[in-house]
């Protein structure tokens, strides 16, 4: 017998029970909530071509689980779920009529070992590919506060609008390689690296509430790419204020995402006891293009094993089934009418095991209330 | 309720320092009340945990502790995704590249052998310079393995550079400044964005003033 036979490799679980139980019920409660505001579901292959992540996404090579195609070429497990759909966007959509779409997919990415890190990620989310303007971003957005508020717990969201960095970087004209290392710094909030680039060094700490504009306006002084970013963001955050979630949302100007194809607003969702951001998205204008068909889009993704795990840390260990159950045993001859018992009643269900003596010791264990044994046909009740 | 680690030992004694001059009672953690104890109130607003320093980086980055206070070498070996929000200018030291006196490093077209027990450290140090280099992680003295003939040089901490010196070592070139650092979570820098404020600016404020000494 090999070494791993009996394990499973490093970052993937397997998953069962209550915990099983919970992480469908998120998915079916999401599902419901996407199909009643008139999204469709879109389910895209587990590997693709290297090429399209290469093309869409900005994971590093070593982060994606490779393989190879029988004619040879270079395979990935799906590394994340927009580039694939912005893929299907491309080459299956004429742009023209919004389409709205959602997905519950996992994704794969190699994570460094021993740091609790999962390599199997269950997401779900939306894309609405086919429009610009404030009001598919206020739709966007509206729908990932309607699925925090439907995952339940506490939350926030957080808005951002990459415009804002951009037009700030951009007055340095510095080299690429500077340029990236300044946004790896401003990601991490490590205002403490950052040397000169006075006005950079104070993006970490633009967020909070209302307060943050004032401040972002006094820091972009004349740049009027960035006053216009401020003014969109003004706009959002207005329109959602209105709408009556001002105590759910917060701003952040240094939001720059990990994935570099956010070209607008963009935004996080926060709950209160998770350990990351639960929630990410925002608009990508210029993704679709690098496919070879210009259709603007925005969406976002929830982190469905990161919000599982944080129920069940909330949830008391022992979520017993207070349901009823009965456990209902029978012989060859019965079949039929056990099963058609089953079937009639409400938390019944057929035992695997034969014997009375095993069925009664299964039953007490397991927490049954009652045994429905047939036998000849004739129907016993026992009360465990 | 704010819940911090702090890495045991030196950084721990200077941030309890620090945390009470910033008007937190701390005296929990006073050496002969201590005990065994990993867990302490701070005053009313901190729960703190202390821990090893990589331990520190593990539980801020896993949401178990919303901040903590850990020293920059840590950091930058564990490239964890946390915010480092404060340079609290303490514990102060730096990663130097160092090795036999008098040689020099970058001589000849020898593939090199770097010895250090910051592995990713030197790996990226290098990297960044588009040097290849073999890195051998070592876990006790790494001055020995230069010595030994096991490495051309070694990537390691230094402060005064006495033990470098006293093994007829020297140092090359500095390959950055640490420092004691304040980490925080990054989801719970925003749940609990009022506790975290408060806390940070009378951390600053004592920053400020020590560091004007």
């Amino acid at each position: 017998m090999s070494g791993n036979t009996r394990n499973v490799p490093l970052g993937t679980r397997d998953v069962m029970f209550c915990e099983a139980e919970l992480f469908r019920a998120l998915e079916t409660k999401l599902t419901e909530l996407y199909k009643n505001r008139g999204y469709s579901e879109i389910i895209t292959p587990g590997i693709e071509y290297y090429d399209v992540f290469e093309a869409g996404s900005t994971l590093r090579q070593e982060q994606m689980y490779k393989l190879t195609s029988p004619d040879g070429r270079l395979l990935v497990l799906r590394a994340d779920n927009t580039t694939p759909i912005a893929r299907v966007a491309a080459t299956r959509f004429e742009s023209g009529a919004p389409v709205k779409l959602f997905y519950h997919q996992k994704v794969y990415r190699l994570s460094e070992g021993h740091k609790g890190r999962k390599s199997e990620i269950a997401q779900s989310g939306v894309e609405i590919l086919g429009a610009s303007g404030i009001h598919s971003d206020l739709l966007c957005m509206i729908t990932a506060i309607e699925t925090l508020s439907a995952l339940g717990g506490d939350f926030k969201l957080e808005l951002g609008h990459v415009g804002y960095y951009n037009a700030l970087i951009s007055e340095l004209s510095l080299e690429p390689e500077q340029a990236d290392r300044l946004r790896r710094l401003v990601e991490a909030k490590d205002a403490n690296k950052i040397s000169g680039y006075d006005k950079i060094k104070k993006i970490p700490f633009l967020f909070g509430g209302e307060e943050v504009f004032e401040e972002a306006e006094a820091l972009a002084g004349d740049n009027t790419e960035a006053i216009n970013a401020l003014t969109y963001l003004k706009k959002l955050y207005g329109a959602l204020c209105e709408a009556g979630y001002k105590d759910k949302i917060m701003l952040d100007l240094g939001i720059v995402h990990a994935f570099d194809y956010y070209t607008g607003a963009v935004f996080k969702g926060y709950m209160a006891n998770a350990g990351e951001p639960v929630l990410a998205g925002g608009r990508y204008d210029t993704l679709i293009a690098r496919f070879d068909n210009s259709i603007p889009a925005t969406g976002f993704g929830v982190n469905i094993s990161e919000v599982a795990d944080t129920l069940l840390r909330e949830t008391s260990a022992d979520t017993v089934n207070d349901k009823k159950r009965e456990l209902v045993c029978f012989d060859a001859a019965s079949l039929g009418e056990a099963a058609r018992y089953v079937a009639e009643t409400e938390g019944a269900e057929l035992s695997a095991l034969g014997s009375k003596k095993e069925n009664f010791e299964y039953a007490e264990k397991s927490g049954f209330s009652k045994i429905v044994s047939f036998e000849n046909k004739a129907k016993t009740v026992y009360m465990i | 309720m704010i819940r911090l680690a702090l890495t045991k030992g030196r950084i721990e004694k200077k941030a309890l320092e620090y945390l009470a001059m910033a008007g937190y009672d701390v005296s929990e953690l006073d050496e002969d009340k201590k005990g065994r104890k990993l867990l302490f109130k701070v005053g009313d607003s901190i729960e703190v945990v202390l821990a090893k320093a990589a331990d520190v980086i593990t539980y801020v980055e896993r949401g178990v502790c919303d901040g903590g206070i850990v020293g920059e070498d840590t950091i930058m070996e564990a490239k964890a995704s946390v915010y480092e929000l404060l340079d609290l200018n303490f514990g102060k030291c730096r990663f130097a590249l160092a090795g036999i006196k008098g040689k020099n490093f970058y001589d000849g077209y020898g593939h090199k052998v770097i010895a250090s027990k910051y592995p990713n450290v030197t790996k990226d140090y290098f990297d960044e310079k588009g040097i290849d280099v073999e890195v051998v992680k070592i876990d006790g003295s790494v001055e020995l393995a230069p010595i030994l003939g096991l490495s051309d040089a070694i990537v390691d901490i230094v402060e005064t550079g006495s033990t470098l010196k006293a093994n007829g070592l020297e140092v090359y070139e500095d390959v950055a400044p640490i420092s004691a650092r304040f980490i925080a979570n990054i989801s719970r820098i925003k749940t609990k964005k009022n506790e975290f404020d408060t806390l940070l600016s009378a951390l600053s404020a004592v920053v400020a003033k020590e560091s004007a000494k």
